[in-house]
């Protein structure tokens, strides 16, 4: 890795003293202090040790990301401290180790924090019994609604149930009964019955949402979540409850009833809908995209995403979505074409074009490799190139205020100005003036800009790639069928300037290809540059040539992207 | 460890023995029926076969005591079945409710290709519900393939009523009933 | 939010007397270790229930039943019945451990020669104060005493703690959440003739899994040590009960005095 890329964001913190514990027996060395869920450092907890150790503790109500709440008691473990002697030192066994009382009571390790020398016991009978005794009483109330829960699948409850579980209940009472199919708010469903209440959700929504909005009524067995009376449950974070709640207790109207989580394909991929980029999984079945949840990434989104980017991908499978590479005929008829057509007659067109003739208007919405294609056309021609900018309210937590999600990209490999869209109104006044002859346009109605449908009649060739119809579209001489980020990998570099890859989840309708296949091609047949056939190969050499991205791979870049300067 | 094989005897390498030790059961039925006067075909389909009590024909749906539905779309049939001969489309946010109270999810549309279905049973056997069955149909025919995909009322009408615990009436019973408990909300 | 103080009466009792007599006065009323004084909640089957302000250890449990200054024994019988006799005493709080009558102790006690010596003790003997107590397994609490008589059904009065446990609960952890109602429904059915013989160890296995440090406070304890200790104690009374029940059920006959629609009023009459 190179000196202008690094994986972290901050600099490196100063180095944390380290102390030794045991964990099953094991022993090992884990920093004294270690993040919270708002990043401070503070003593390390037993669950934190036993992740380093690798030794799974099974728990509920702790979330990394989260504040300690230790209600459920499903991590409770035995440990033990170095006996201390009269005189306060540590009693010596005959064999030379430091002898250790074994604490008569358990604790609860996602609360407790280590001490030197401290042997923490996961695997005891003692430790099972109570992992036991707790998934008991949590199940007993329960009401095993698993063949309609959402949740089954991804549940905490069936998981654990498996490892502690019984193969029969013992409980022949009424179960107690609490409000079902509860609306909470325009986007989540809460199941009282299936609440193990961990508190998980009030948490977030009030430690990090910060919209105090749920809590805990009733007592005893009778607790019953519910949103303050008379307050709707619908911040723009509200879907990451669902995620973290263990159980199905709450769950999301999108994905209501829709699909059983174990037929999805999980995609890592890039959240498009703001500069952000957060970390998201894609969860498609048959090709048809089902939901997307965050995944982690410290450096961007830690584990949540807002609702708006999480339920924009209905328009990936609309039903007009382009699917037919098509040209205008002589005559000005639309046919359908293929792409071996298409793509040499433009680069018969662009190669006749003169210096200073062409004008691109490329996507915020591409991906990086994209631009670097087309920046490769602009160079060739002269072209002038611009984006057009989305902007809208964003808040303190996830959402931006940039609502594409590689405008940063478009403006370090020199697609358009930090002002994106100050050189539409030249493009604009190049073709009043017949300067400009062919327009090629990735991914936007330039009707709505300053290019309205009389100056596009005004060009020689409108080149257009889309993946919905639109005014832009209808007026296209080529007309060549994208992708959705979910049908293509790629890069985008997000407003930090953090360089992230996505990679492909479902097949792109009918004849759509990949922008950046056809680009190449296109940049070949004009320019004879080859050598980028594969998205990996493509992205090194564009990471040589843009000073920016330098020293950069493909593989480089990990599942959780790489921060360059911008 | 290495076993050694016995060299064949004489009778082994003329496979002769063998195949006729392999025939045994036929040449005896073959040979009952040519001279023993005891048939072991029948004239199907005029003849129909009496259908073992414990035999796995085709599955169908079925619907409780009270003649609901009472498959609920978890789609275990549609994960568990081999040769993949069942398609569930669930009914989603704003699908039409279950026809069972309390149950708030059933299949949109269930469909079988039974020119998939090798009837192996795994649906019945994971079904959570107790909804699916293998009865005693075995000799499905059809003129075209999509006649030989069952959807969710075709299944349902031939599968009939199967009785049994009603979990979901069982819950909203026992709801009502908490009322009577002195540990109160 | 402001931090709010809610005392105890018995410290404000307490208060005064230190306050009267100075710290080290105060010290010296009560047993070595044990000093000061108590204030005892004598309730149940006695003739003179009541607040007893007593010197700790100064006085056994015998003597808080059936001295006239304090309880002045058990209540008398109904006109023409034999006399009552003790069976139980709750030493400190329905949470303590509960004593049976005519349980005997080993207890380390200062012999007269000043020598520790093993004694053992009849339960009523019991000084009442906090060693003692804790070293007969149980605890001087909130030092509310509940004594019970013969008439008392064990398995009915335990149902009675096991309700209050499950509707103080405060639901916040998972085992004394659910173990306080659990064992409230158990004990509600075996108290309505719906009870097994099994369901003895089937209480004690859910009590055993609340206390120990499973819980956040310790209401956990609270609730489980009285079905621990009278399970314990009285054994054989929940399994006769529970027997009682399934012979009657397998025979098809239904207490009249259990019919559906007394339940309600049967589990709150006392
Ligand atoms: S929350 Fe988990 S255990 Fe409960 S019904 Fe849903 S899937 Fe089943
Ligand atoms: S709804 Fe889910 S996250 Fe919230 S308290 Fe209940 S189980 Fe925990
Ligand atoms: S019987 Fe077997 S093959 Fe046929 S539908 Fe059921 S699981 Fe599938
Ligand atoms: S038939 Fe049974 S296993 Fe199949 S979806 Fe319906 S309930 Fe589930
Ligand atoms: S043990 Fe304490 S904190 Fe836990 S539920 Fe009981 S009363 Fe609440
Ligand atoms: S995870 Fe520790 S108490 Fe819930």
């Amino acid at each position: 890795m190179s000196n202008t890329a690094t994986t972290e964001t901050k600099p490196a913190a100063p180095a944390i003293e380290k102390i030794k514990v045991k964990v099953d027996g094991r022993e090992l060395e884990v920093p004294k202090l270690m993040p919270d869920w708002q990043g401070k450092l503070v003593p390390t907890t037993m669950i934190q040790a036993c992740e380093l150790a690798k030794t799974d503790v099974p728990h509920y109500c702790y979330h990394p990301k989260l504040p300690v709440a230790g209600n459920c008691r499903m991590c409770l473990v035995e440990f033990g401290t170095p006996a201390l002697g009269p005189d306060r030192k540590p009693v010596i066994n005959p064999d030379g180790t430091p002898k250790i009382a074994k604490s008569p009571r358990p604790a609860i390790a996602c609360a407790t924090p280590i001490s030197p020398g401290m042997e923490i016991y996961t695997q005891t009978p003692g430790v099972k019994q109570m992992r036991e005794g707790v998934l008991e009483f949590l199940l007993i109330n329960h009401p095993l609604d698993c063949p309609i829960c959402d949740q089954a699948g991804e549940c905490k409850l069936q998981e654990y149930s498996v490892d502690y579980g019984q193969s029969a209940s013992r409980f022949v009472e009424p179960k107690v009964h609490k409000p079902k199919a509860v609306d909470l708010g325009p986007r989540i469903v809460l199941d009282d019955e299936r609440c193990i209440l961990c508190t998980r959700c009030i948490r977030f929504t009030k430690d990090i949402a910060g919209d105090d909005a749920l809590g805990i009524v009733n007592r005893g067995s009778y607790n019953t979540l519910t949103a303050y009376p008379g307050k709707v449950f619908d911040n723009n974070y509200t879907l990451n409850t669902v995620d973290i709640c263990p159980v199905g207790a709450l769950t999301s109207k999108d994905f209501r009833f829709q699909m059983r989580v174990w037929f999805l394909k999980e995609t890592k991929s890039i959240c498009t809908s703001c500069a952000t980029g957060c970390n998201i999984i894609v969860g498609s079945r048959e090709e048809k995209v089902y939901r997307y949840t965050p995944r982690e990434n410290d450096a961007v989104n830690a584990c949540w995403m807002c609702d708006h980017g999480r339920l924009n991908y209905k328009w990936i499978g609309r039903a007009d979505r382009l699917a037919e590479v098509r040209r205008q005929t002589s005559e000005g008829r639309s046919e359908k074409t293929t792409w071996t057509v298409a793509l040499n007659e433009i680069a018969e067109k662009l190669k006749k074009a003169p210096h200073g003739s062409v004008a691109i208007v490329a996507s915020a919405r591409q991906t990086n490799e994209e631009f670097w294609l087309l920046k490769k056309l602009a160079d060739k021609f002269g072209a002038l190139t611009d984006s057009i900018g989305y902007f809208g309210e964003g808040d303190k937590l996830l959402l931006n205020v940039d609502r594409t999600p590689n405008r940063t990209g478009a403006r370090l490999i020199g697609i358009c100005q930090a002002n994106v869209g100050i050189k539409m109104m030249v493009i604009a006044d190049s073709i009043k003036v017949g300067k400009v002859k062919t327009l090629i346009v990735f991914g936007e109605d330039v009707t709505k800009s300053s290019l309205d449908a009389e100056l596009l009649g005004k060009l020689d060739t409108l080149i257009v790639s889309d993946i919905l119809p639109n005014e832009t579209t209808k007026r296209a001489h080529y007309l060549l069928p994208g992708c959705a980020h979910v049908e293509k990998r790629g890069t985008f570099t997000n407003i930090k300037g953090r360089v992230q890859k996505f990679m492909k989840a479902v097949e792109a309708p009918g004849d759509a290809r990949p922008e950046w296949e056809f680009l190449h091609d296109l940049v070949y047949n004009v320019t004879g540059q080859d050598g980028f056939l594969t998205i990996e190969g493509l992205f090194n050499e564009m990471a040589k040539d843009v000073p920016a991205f330098n020293g950069l791979t493909w593989a480089g870049l990990g599942d959780t992207g790489v921060t360059v300067p911008t | 460890m290495i076993v050694n094989r016995k060299p064949l005897t004489l009778a082994e390498r003329l496979y002769l023995p063998a195949i006729v030790g392999g025939f045994r059961v036929t040449i005896r039925h073959a040979l009952r029926s040519l001279f023993g006067g005891k048939t072991v075909t029948m004239e199907y389909p005029e003849q129909k076969w009496a259908v073992p009590p414990d035999y796995r024909g085709a599955p169908y749906l079925v619907k409780d005591q009270d003649g609901h539905t009472k498959c609920v779309s978890c789609q275990l049939c549609e994960f568990v079945c081999p040769p993949k001969a069942i398609k569930i489309i669930p009914p989603g946010p704003a699908g039409e409710l279950a026809d069972r109270p309390n149950a708030e999810k059933m299949p949109h549309e269930f469909e079988i290709n039974f020119l998939r279905c090798i009837y192996c049973g795994l649906c019945q056997e994971v079904c959570p519900e107790e909804a699916i069955f293998l009865l005693k149909d075995y000799s499905l025919t059809g003129l075209s393939r999509e006649e030989m995909v069952y959807g969710k009322e075709k299944l349902l009408a031939l599968g009939g009523v199967h009785g049994g615990i009603q979990k979901w009436k069982h819950k909203l019973e026992e709801a009502k009933e908490q009322e009577n408990f002195p540990v109160k909300v | 939010m402001c931090p709010t103080i809610v005392n105890n009466v018995e410290t404000l009792c307490d208060v005064k007397h230190i306050v009267a007599l100075g710290g080290a006065e105060y010290a010296k009323l009560g047993t070595p270790n044990n000093t000061g004084t108590r204030i005892v909640s004598l309730s149940g089957h006695v003739k003179r229930p009541g607040y007893y302000e007593i010197e700790t250890g100064k006085v056994t449990i015998g003597q808080l039943i059936n001295d006239p200054a304090f309880g002045g024994g058990l209540r008398e019988p109904e006109p023409g019945r034999p006399p009552r006799k003790l069976k139980a005493v709750i030493p400190g709080g329905s949470s303590a451990k509960v004593f049976k009558a005519g349980e005997k102790f080993k207890l380390k006690r200062k012999g007269p020669d000043g020598q520790m010596v093993e004694q053992e003790m009849d339960m009523l003997d019991l000084p009442y104060d906090f060693d003692s107590l804790i070293a007969a397994g149980s605890m001087s609490g909130s030092s509310a005493i509940i004594v019970m008589d013969d008439s008392v059904d064990i398995v009915e009065a335990l149902a009675n703690i096991a309700e209050f446990y499950a509707h103080e609960s405060c639901g916040q952890c998972t085992p004394c959440r659910e173990g306080s109602l659990w064992m409230s429904k158990a004990l509600h059915r075996l108290t309505h003739g719906e009870g097994r013989a099994s369901d003895a160890d089937y209480l004690v296995k859910i009590a055993d899994n609340i206390p120990g440090g499973r819980t956040i406070c310790a209401f956990g304890e609270a609730c489980s040590w009285p079905v621990q200790s009278f399970v314990a104690k009285f054994k054989d009374e929940f399994i006769a009960k529970g027997k009682a029940d399934e012979e009657r059920r397998a025979q098809g006959k239904i207490d009249p005095d259990t019919t559906p629609s007394q339940q309600h009023e049967s589990a709150t009459a006392h």
